[in-house]
């Protein structure tokens, strides 16, 4: 049995349901209008001090709003506003994507 | 500080508000504290009358405004605080802001109205609750409180101010709505009596929040598609380069306008001949009236202190920085800048540049006077050294754009092109090689994108009033008595002089005639003149390529220098001069030997 299909066996064996397999990307690989919940800023005290002092800290959801060419600033919305973020910070913040 | 009188007022323990006991000083200082971009300089100058710039690309407020207000006959302290996010300083405006209140927590003698963004409380209530924890008497004004309730917020201030303990007063700073009431309730001012656990604090935040929050969802509105358009680089670019365009346009137009229509007839038809008419009651010919009014008719042909002194500080930059100033404020307010300094930030790393420096850059293809004070927003000297070449060399300011294409055109349109490609091609070089040799790094973008909102005319009229005040209090008397300097010389011959001295080297490096030298030297005066200069001498194509790279790259025209050295210093801007010189020198004797 493929490794996968075992998973999926054991699962419906566990009685539970198959989408309650979450993925966690990085705020670069998501797409355009994906939305996640922040798990880990993956940076050292300035760099989390400084995302979270603008109000993206782990448990909080983000959307991404757009990326721009050539590894530009990441483009986000969390909480009640819009956020830049340039593509280096953007590979540290850890999201879990709900499916 | 005025000296309080007897009746002293106790602001910091809860209790009666002007109660009898002389226990802490007297209320002398309020100190405006909050995130940035939540309208607290337009609370500023609602409260002094004391205009103030109240701008949405970061970094502007750095440098902090007093001002005074008068409560009940006392005369107050009022201080816009650097924007900040929290006081754990992490950046150079946060230092600032957290220093700031230190000193006034130890001279107890000061409010601190805490203005909070009612459409963002969860991320503006971390400094509140930070404030609380410093125990200073404190009054929150939820602020932009009609936009909150546009986009579905509603806010329980009531409870909140229960929760907190000290008063929240909503307010629509920019209406004025609330203001009233604020200044009622500063004698309530309190240190409040929230306790927390400072590792706690976003969980307190989350708690109260939901306690006095509720949202109505909000689909998503054509608008804000719209908004999302702009940013997204598929249709951001092309709009960019539209708007981008018209601000040009648009600049141009009022520049010229006022420029022909106006200002120069006043000054030509009314001014000089009455200054002239008044000096020579005194002195008809001689030294001092020559310093004066020059030694010609034209003010831009010598180098009189009331003629071409004056004349070139408000004839020739003012119009256009009117002009650049208010579209500049326009988008500002509008809320387009942190958007265009998103699109174009990874060019400008690549320079060791931040996204922000693309405006004093973009502002530079227009006039590079505003550009020079733009350069004010860049965090450090580092930055601004780079931005500053990238100005100086990237491409000529408009008036010069203007004469190089009609005087290469006839050649050809790709004499033109030519020009600006080399022009580019240096600029980004030199970038690129500051960025190398210089120490130091440039941090990554971090910034709140505002939401795009309906700029109000009086608030716009005053940024660009106040903007161009302080031009001309601070430049324009470093820009004529520069030109009084050059008249001393010149009046010893030493201009013509160190003309003739030029010409020799001007044909060997460059390849072009003597009688040029002249037309080198006066080009610092006005550099878009010095290329008008150049049509009597029927050069060749391609000794016109070399005069005009040459004359955008020698120097910087008199008014740019002395706005550099303002923003610099004099070393670190005579070191800039000489790169300037010497790249146009290399670069127009390259050209020679290659053309």
């Amino acid at each position: 049995m493929g490794r996968v299909a075992a998973k999926r066996a054991l699962s419906l064996l566990n009685g539970k349901e198959e989408d309650q397999i979450m993925e966690i990307r990085d705020l670069t690989q998501l797409d355009e209008g994906e939305s996640g919940v922040v798990v880990e800023i993956h940076g050292g005290h300035g760099i989390t001090q400084r995302l979270e002092s603008m109000g993206v800290r782990a448990g909080k959801k983000v959307t991404k709003v757009s990326s721009q060419l050539m590894r530009g600033p990441i483009t986000l919305r969390t909480g009640g506003c819009q956020l830049a973020v340039g593509f280096g910070m953007a590979k540290k913040i850890l999201v879990k994507v709900e499916e | 500080m005025k000296n309080a009188k007897a009746n002293r007022r106790d602001t910091s323990a809860k209790g009666p508000p002007l109660s009898e006991r002389p226990s802490e000083s007297p209320l002398r200082r309020i100190l405006l504290m909050g995130n940035p971009n939540v309208g607290k300089s337009v609370i500023f100058s609602r409260l002094t009358g004391i205009n103030v710039i109240a701008s949405n690309y970061p970094g502007t407020t750095v440098e902090f405004t007093r001002g005074h207000m008068k409560l009940e006959d006392e005369v107050i302290d009022l201080v816009d605080v650097p924007g900040t996010y929290t006081l754990d300083p992490i950046q150079p405006a946060e230092e600032v802001a957290v220093q700031m209140l230190e000193q006034s927590i130890e001279e107890k003698d000061s409010v601190v109205i805490n203005v909070v963004d009612a459409t963002n409380l969860e991320r503006n209530l971390n400094l509140t609750l930070q404030l609380l924890k410093k125990n200073v008497p404190l009054i929150v004004a939820l602020n932009l409180w009609d936009e909150a309730q546009h986009t579905g917020i509603s806010i329980d201030t009531e409870r909140l101010e229960q929760i907190l303990g000290v008063p929240v007063i909503p307010t629509v700073a920019v209406t004025g709505e609330g203001m009233k009431k604020l200044v009622e309730s500063l004698p309530d001012a309190r240190k409040g009596d929230y306790s927390f656990e400072n590792g706690e604090r976003w969980h307190e935040v989350g708690r109260i929040v939901e306690q006095v929050q509720v949202v109505k969802h909000r689909h998503h509105t054509v608008f804000d598609r719209l908004a999302d358009l702009t940013i997204k680089p598929i249709t951001a670019i092309p709009f960019a380069i539209v708007i981008l365009l018209a601000t040009f346009e648009a600049v141009r137009l009022i520049g010229e306008g006022l420029t022909s229509l106006l200002l120069d007839p006043v000054f030509k038809n009314l001014y000089l001949p009455f200054i002239t008419g008044l000096v020579e009651v005194f002195q008809k010919t001689g030294l001092v009236r020559d310093l004066l009014l020059g030694t010609t008719n034209d003010p831009l042909g010598s180098f009189g202190v009331l003629s071409a002194g004056l004349y070139i500080p408000f004839i020739v930059v003012l119009p256009y920085l009117f002009a650049f100033y208010l579209v500049l404020s326009f988008l500002e307010d509008l809320g387009y800048l942190p958007r265009l300094a998103v699109l174009l930030d990874n060019v400008f790393h690549r320079l060791g540049l931040h996204g922000y420096s693309s405006i004093p850059v973009i502002l530079g293809l227009g006039c590079k006077v505003p550009a020079m004070l733009a350069t004010r927003i860049l965090e450090t000297r580092r930055e601004k050294l780079i931005a500053v070449a990238l100005i100086l060399m990237s491409a000529p300011c408009m008036p010069q754009t203007a004469m190089i294409v009609s005087i290469l055109s006839p050649h050809g349109v790709k004499y033109v092109v030519l020009v600006f490609g080399i022009l580019l091609l240096v600029a980004v070089v030199t970038s690129l090689l500051l960025n190398r040799i210089l120490p130091g790094e440039t941090p990554e973008l971090l910034c709140e994108i505002p939401p795009y909102r309906i700029p109000r005319l009086s608030i716009l009229l005053r940024k660009v009033w106040l903007r161009l005040s302080s031009f001309i209090k601070e430049a324009v008397p470093l820009i004529t008595f520069g030109i009084f300097l050059i008249g001393i010389l010149d009046t010893m011959g030493a201009v013509v002089s160190v003309s003739r001295m030029l010409g020799a080297p001007l044909l060997f490096i460059l390849g072009l005639p003597p009688e040029t030298s002249l037309v080198v030297v006066s080009g610092f005066l006005r550099k878009d003149v010095a290329i008008a200069l150049l049509f009597p001498f029927n050069l060749s194509a391609h000794q016109l390529v070399i005069a005009c790279t040459f004359l955008v790259l020698y120097l910087p025209c008199i008014s740019t220098f002395f706005v550099m050295t303002q923003g610099l210093g004099l070393r670190d801007s005579l070191k800039l001069a000489a790169i300037l010189l010497l790249s146009g020198l290399l670069v127009g004797g390259i050209l020679y030997r290659l053309l």
